[in-house]
């Protein structure tokens, strides 16, 4: 895939669940913390992750497929080429990418960085068409809403002044 | 599935005749590298990300052993996008339902973008629910996104300007940028 020094990767991996580790890999993932307390906002690249567990692939009837075959999703949105973004996860959110990844057939763990990346390597699924609707990183994208949030209050609390408070109160929050 | 955040994620994973799959990988290259068939996606305005992807098969249990070959091709998507799955999934079939046909037809069970409460319960219907999901900035639209990215860069345009004017001229060119921007902000 072509890719822009700007343009997020995508990265999505499926991997097929050990037999029995379903209601694991599900507790797990309820317990994992959200928001802020994230573990991916400590990979500070990453747009978006999302992780679910296929609990059996569908045949052409919409029936399960026999046997049944669970598999693990994990898709996440990031700044920078994989490897960057797969050491950096494997650093700081190794033990919990562990815990759940550690149900999957074959996972080597993240305490190994080629083997790790081996394993996203093999189960990974190429993004095939994209919608892409903003092509800048997760910094550019909160510094950018942070100077909006203060343009607009800039801009009601400026009202008013005469040309040279407006000046100065301009160059004294933007400019320096 | 649904959460208070702004963004939210939908993914489905569906079977596909090994034919239409066929038709998908020779054609999302191509579409990718088209902004004719970006831009009336991008119109809808509410998709952050959006990727739709070919699974034809699983890696080998042991090593050295082959690829597992699915018994169908699949097709998956998966979008982060804001607020509402109906709201989204009218859109797609309402505003471009020849692109959602490009993209689904040959999925087993497709009814077609139209009418759109049929397609809504396909789609719902196929949703596996997402089980943890992460944002970076949750309390933005992706229209506030685009909006304060293309205001960011007025900004710098004015800053640029105003480094060496004068009160007065100051206080018109902030007026012109306040003009320009104001949509954006």
């Amino acid at each position: 895939m072509s890719r822009s020094a700007e343009q997020p990767t995508a990265l999505i991996v499926m991997a097929p669940v050990r037999g029995g580790a379903e209601q694991s890999v599900l507790a797990l993932l309820a317990a994992l913390p959200s928001g802020p307390d994230s573990p991916f906002a400590r990979v500070r690249t990453t747009h978006f992750a999302r992780v679910l567990l296929i609990p059996a692939l569908s045949d052409e009837h919409g029936e399960p497929v026999s046997p049944a075959q669970a598999y693990l999703l994990f898709t996440a949105d990031f700044d920078g080429p994989l490897e960057q973004w797969a050491a950096t996860a494997a650093r700081e959110i190794g033990a919990d990418l562990d815990r759940v990844f550690e149900h999957c057939e074959r996972y080597p763990g993240s305490r190994d960085p080629s083997a790790f990346l081996h394993f996203i390597d093999e189960h990974r699924v190429a993004a095939g068409f994209s919608i892409i609707a903003y092509r800048a990183s997760v910094a550019a994208v909160r510094e950018s809403l942070e100077l909006a949030r203060e343009l607009r209050g800039f801009a009601v609390a400026s009202q008013g002044l005469g040309a040279s408070e407006l000046a100065s109160a301009w160059r004294e929050r933007f400019a320096g | 599935m649904e959460h208070p955040d702004r963004a939210q994620a939908v993914t489905i994973i569906s079977p596909v005749h090994r034919s239409w799959a066929l038709w998908l990988g020779l054609t999302w290259p191509l579409a990718n590298r088209l902004a004719a068939v970006n831009r009336p996606l991008l119109r809808l305005a509410f998709i952050h990300f959006a990727h739709w992807s070919l699974v034809r098969r699983m890696p080998p249990r042991a090593r050295g052993a082959d690829a597992r070959r699915l018994p169908h091709p699949y097709v998956l998507f998966q979008s982060n996008f804001n607020d509402d799955l109906n709201a989204y999934i009218d859109a797609f079939s309402l505003v471009v339902p020849g692109r959602m046909r490009a993209m689904w037809q040959g999925v087993f069970g497709f009814p077609g973008p139209r009418p759109v409460d049929r397609f809504v319960s396909f789609v719902r219907a196929r949703a596996t629910p997402t089980q943890y999901y992460y944002c970076a900035y949750p309390e933005a639209s992706s229209t506030m996104i685009s909006s304060a990215l293309a205001l960011s860069e007025e900004h710098r345009r004015f800053a640029a300007e105003a480094a060496g004017l004068g009160d007065a001229a100051f206080a018109a060119r902030y007026a012109e940028f306040l003009t320009r921007a104001q949509l954006l902000m």
